[in-house]
């Protein structure tokens, strides 16, 4: 899933690290979001809109459509 | 510009791992036979030369980690996969368990490949093949006590990753036990040696480890 992790993150001036220890999370599990190699659960992925003050949908993108 | 600069320092690192890793495999399994051989004189088994080699990765690799967490800036940042030292640093817990784990596990893999090479040669070992296996098994109970730690202490990747390792391991066991086991039924094969189930188990964690981490992108360079 696409996401604007890594772009909030670099607006905030904050390093991978800084993002995961405000998170509790380790250092490569922001990587691994931020390279789209992993798809953060729900409730980290509310913190991390919680945390940048967005919607989840602006912070993870879905181009799922659904079927007519 | 400067992506594409730190890209090329990222993967020269890898390659530089890389090249490291082989050359202490590669002297490690010569050194490691020469040693052995060197307590009796006998001629190694084709099973037994494989299961030496798995347990040698698993202690170099428990070795790297290990020395790479002791001296984080120094060695760490170098030889493993991390974004700078501070990583290792955070990381510290996890990693140090890893590396005991690991470097024990693959010690007591090499014991027992070692024995049984003795035993079957007629040769006198350091240790006994069922001593070499209780050590073994003892050491599989210590390594399950350190991974359940670990686990408690893992976020929501790591424990991810370990599910998806156990989920690969497992269906790659079911494999090679259906159409080794089947072929061998039927006449197709030989049957496995029993020291070859040691080194599939192994070597299928092993291979799983590295897929699932690649698969996570812990493998790319950074």
């Amino acid at each position: 899933m696409e996401n604007r992790v890594r772009e909030y993150r670099e607006a905030a001036g904050w390093s991978q690290g800084e993002l995961a220890r405000r998170l509790g999370v380790s250092r490569q599990t922001i990587n691994a979001v931020e390279t789209d190699k992993y798809d953060p659960s729900l409730p980290l992925a509310l913190r991390m809109a919680g945390l940048f003050d967005l919607e989840v949908r602006q912070l993870f993108i879905d181009h799922w459509t659904a079927k007519e | 510009m400067t992506t594409q600069v730190s890209k090329a320092a990222g993967w020269r690192k890898m390659a530089i791992q890389a090249v490291i890793g082989a050359m202490a495999g590669a002297g490690g399994m010569f050194a490691g036979l020469q040693l052995v051989e060197g307590q009796g004189g006998f001629d190694w088994t084709g099973s037994s030369i494989i299961l030496f080699g798995i347990g040698l990765v698993y202690a170099l690799m428990g070795a790297f980690v290990g020395i790479g967490t002791v001296a984080p800036r120094l060695f760490g940042q170098r030889l493993l996969n991390v974004a700078d030292a501070e990583e290792i640093v955070e990381e510290r817990a996890n990693m140090a368990g890893s590396a005991v784990g690991c470097l024990i596990l693959g010690a007591a893999v090499m014991l027992l490949a070692h024995a049984a090479a003795a035993d079957a040669a007629g040769s006198a070992a350091l240790i006994t093949p069922v001593i070499a296996f209780w050590i073994l098994l003892a050491v599989l109970v210590g390594f399950t006590a350190i991974s359940v730690w670990m686990w408690r202490g893992f976020d929501e990747l790591w424990r991810q990753l370990t599910v998806e390792i156990s989920a690969i391991t497992g269906n790659l066991l079911l494999l090679v036990a259906i159409i080794w086991g089947g072929a061998a039924a039927v006449g197709l094969a030989a049957g496995p040696h029993p020291l070859d189930l040691v080194s599939i188990a192994f070597g299928s964690l092993l291979f799983a480890c590295f897929a699932g981490a690649g698969w996570r992108g812990m493998m790319a360079p950074r």
